[in-house]
């Protein structure tokens, strides 16, 4: 579970970034997460919406313990993400669209470090490894350096390594950028299998086919706050414009309105 | 502990396994610059050899009477006359190089000489030249004169003794390891400072900025190691990576010096010394107080590139960040080979320099306890800081996911 009381965050600006935010713009920090609050649930879909910028990666990175909170708090799996960091980090899996892997290490020792850095021992590590080699179809190129690899065998990789310490919250940050449909579609798969185990997932995107397919539950970002935050088929069934994505715009735009 | 170690046995697969490592940590060190040095000492001793062989080309414009210079001349070996008529024909000659040197003598030059009028003659020459040929006709002129007032004082009946009274005796206290060690000292040093600083540069900005860039360091803050951890472990494979390239470029420079003393001592010169200060270095003593002052450095180094890649956005922006540290290090490092300065209670304060001064002083033999103390003391306060810094970069979420 990952409850999210009163969460902000503020970064300070550099000269540089002032002038490149506009004459407007006259504060020296600007406000990335507004005053969030949500709880996800095992067993349940949990995404965030919103478009490039609203604070989403932010947010995500604030719940994989990356950056501190300024106001609010943080729990996951029962632990706080600022006192209780390493606990967190040993039941979180994390996931994003670039691999982020290393090019010049094979699958096999990837997956390996990242065991053994969460703590796990030796055969609890083979046992694992062995099982999600088998299920993604790592096998073949496991002891090839990733450098070479496709987009999608990288995707495989670091699914792997992101799952190799069975964790009970996983977060997916974009997960599909950048992908070709095929990769994306074992992404989706992973993620209702997680599902499935009852894992608490976090996913976010900008993509409105993805959210159809996959949410329970369901919050909008935008400008840093929340613009709705329910089950997904309230949502649905509230909505007054006929598609998500128009539904959507209409939301943005209404708080455009109420923000001027 | 556990995953430092993890962290740190990875990177350095990762990094061994990087060709620009390899080359810059070894190849570089190793085999390049040795090569290098002993290509370069060879072109050295063999243009020496050549120039010995060669004969001199003397050219006399003749005036239509003898004097003594022509038959001086004609017994000095390796050297050939070439009769010429006047200064412009000797001027043309010698600029096309097809003489060394032309020489004029006045009219009634014997005669004035024998009246011990002093006379002048006058020699043609371009400093442009081979200067080995112009210190030869140097040479043969100081010959000549020498010639003349031996003559002379036998004429008149005296003794040589009445143009040198006495005569002193130079007799150097200096061992002459002290000597060699004074000039090795200062390059050895120097040698290991920049190798020291080139070994931990590439490494640091691949673990630190490269990661980051890559989107790799975002997963690994993820792992359940610790911010510190992940810090400690990039920072002993940056700091391994540099003692390693320095300690090759330590072996390498000696090395070559063992080959290039090799040869010489074949021919008779005087490298042969060198070899036997540096098989003096290589005692216990030497090794474990020259490793009290390169390891802080080393670790100042690490720290400091480390902490500048960690700030910097990409590879690229830590290149340009890292780079021009290298002339603010060489500075210092070259400083610690001018001469008139040593290891004081002041320079031992100076980073960079109390090293190359008191290996140098460790090398020649000539070290003192108290600034030695200090130049520990102060290279591990400046390690401490450099460390202190680098970890609060570290724990700063600005650095790490800046960009």
């Amino acid at each position: 579970m990952i409850e999210i009381n009163n969460l902000s965050k503020t970064f300070s600006l550099s000269k540089q970034q002032r002038k490149e935010m506009g004459r407007e713009f006259k504060g020296k920090t600007v406000d990335a997460v507004k005053d969030v609050s949500f709880t996800c649930q095992p067993g349940r879909i949990f995404t965030l919406l919103g478009p490039n910028g609203a604070g989403k990666t932010t947010t995500l990175r604030l719940i994989a313990t990356i950056l501190k909170p300024t106001t609010g708090t943080i729990n996951v799996a029962g632990f706080n993400s600022v006192t209780d960091g390493v606990e967190v980090r040993k039941r979180l899996g994390f996931l994003t669209g670039g691999t982020g892997l290393y090019d010049r290490l094979t699958p096999n020792e990837t997956i390996d470090y990242f065991g053994k850095l969460n703590g796990m021992n030796k055969e609890i590590i083979q046992k694992r490894k062995k099982e999600l080699f088998d299920l993604l179809g790592i096998n073949e190129f496991a002891n090839r350096r990733v450098g070479k690899f496709s987009t999608g065998m990288k995707q495989k990789v670091s699914i792997a390594r992101t799952m190799i310490h069975d964790p009970e919250i996983i977060v997916f940050d974009e997960p599909t950028a950048g992908l070709d449909v095929i990769a994306a579609k074992s992404i989706i798969e992973l993620i209702r299998t997680c599902k499935k185990q009852n894992k608490t997932i976090i996913f976010s995107t900008h993509i409105m086919s993805e959210v159809n397919m996959l949410s329970d539950d369901l919050a909008i970002m935008h400008k840093g706050g929340l613009i709705y935050n329910g089950l997904f088929s309230e949502f649905k069934n509230q909505m007054r414009e006929a598609t998500l994505e128009d539904e959507f715009i209409r939301m943005a735009g209404e708080h455009e309105l109420i923000d001027a | 502990m556990k995953n430092i170690i993890t962290i740190f046995k990875k990177e350095l697969i990762d990094i061994t396994r990087d060709r620009r490592t390899i080359t810059v940590m070894l190849l570089l060190p190793l085999v390049i610059y040795p090569l290098i040095f002993i290509g370069f000492s060879k072109y050295i001793s063999s243009q020496t050899e050549k120039a010995a062989e060669k004969t001199l080309r003397i050219g006399i414009i003749e005036n239509g009477w003898e004097n003594n210079f022509k038959q001086f001349i004609s017994v000095v070996p390796n050297t050939k006359i070439i009769s010429l008529t006047d200064s412009v024909s000797a001027k043309a000659l010698i600029e096309i190089d097809s003489i060394d040197a032309a020489y004029f003598f006045p009219v009634g030059y014997d005669s004035a000489l024998a009246k011990l009028e002093a006379p002048s003659f006058n020699y043609y020459y371009t400093s442009t030249n081979n200067e080995f040929e112009v210190a030869l006709v140097e040479a043969i002129n100081q010959q000549y004169i020498s010639m003349l007032t031996k003559n002379t004082l036998e004429e008149m009946q005296l003794s040589e003794n009445i143009l040198q009274p006495v005569k002193s005796n130079s007799i150097n206290l200096a061992s002459e390891r002290e000597q060699l060690g004074n000039i090795l000292g200062g390059l050895l040093p120097y040698f290991f400072i920049i190798f020291c600083m080139v070994g931990c540069m590439y490494p640091a900005i691949d673990l630190a900025a490269g990661e980051k860039e890559r989107g790799s360091l975002e997963t690994l803050l993820v792992s359940s190691a610790s911010r510190v951890e992940i810090y400690v472990g990039k920072l002993l494979t940056v700091t391994l990576s540099g003692f390693i390239s320095a300690v090759a470029g330590i072996i390498g420079i000696v090395a070559s010096a063992k080959i290039i003393g090799g040869n010489a001592d074949m021919s008779g010169g005087g490298m042969g010394a060198i070899t036997e200060v540096l098989n003096g270095l290589i005692s216990p003593s030497a090794i474990l107080m020259l490793l009290l002052l390169l390891l802080p450095l080393n670790i100042f180094f690490a720290a400091i590139t480390l902490m500048l890649s960690i700030y910097a956005k990409s590879f690229k922006e830590a290149q340009s960040m890292i780079t021009p540290l290298m002339i603010v290090i060489i500075f210092p490092a070259i400083a610690g080979m001018l001469p008139g300065i040593k290891l004081d209670y002041i320079t031992a304060l100076i980073p960079i320099l109390n090293v190359s001064l008191g290996s140098k002083a460790i090398i020649a033999g000539t070290v003192e306890a108290g600034p030695f103390i200090l130049t520990c003391f102060a290279l591990f306060v400046y390690a401490a800081i450099a460390l202190f810094m680098s970890v609060r970069f570290f724990n700063d979420e600005k650095n790490v996911v800046r960009g």
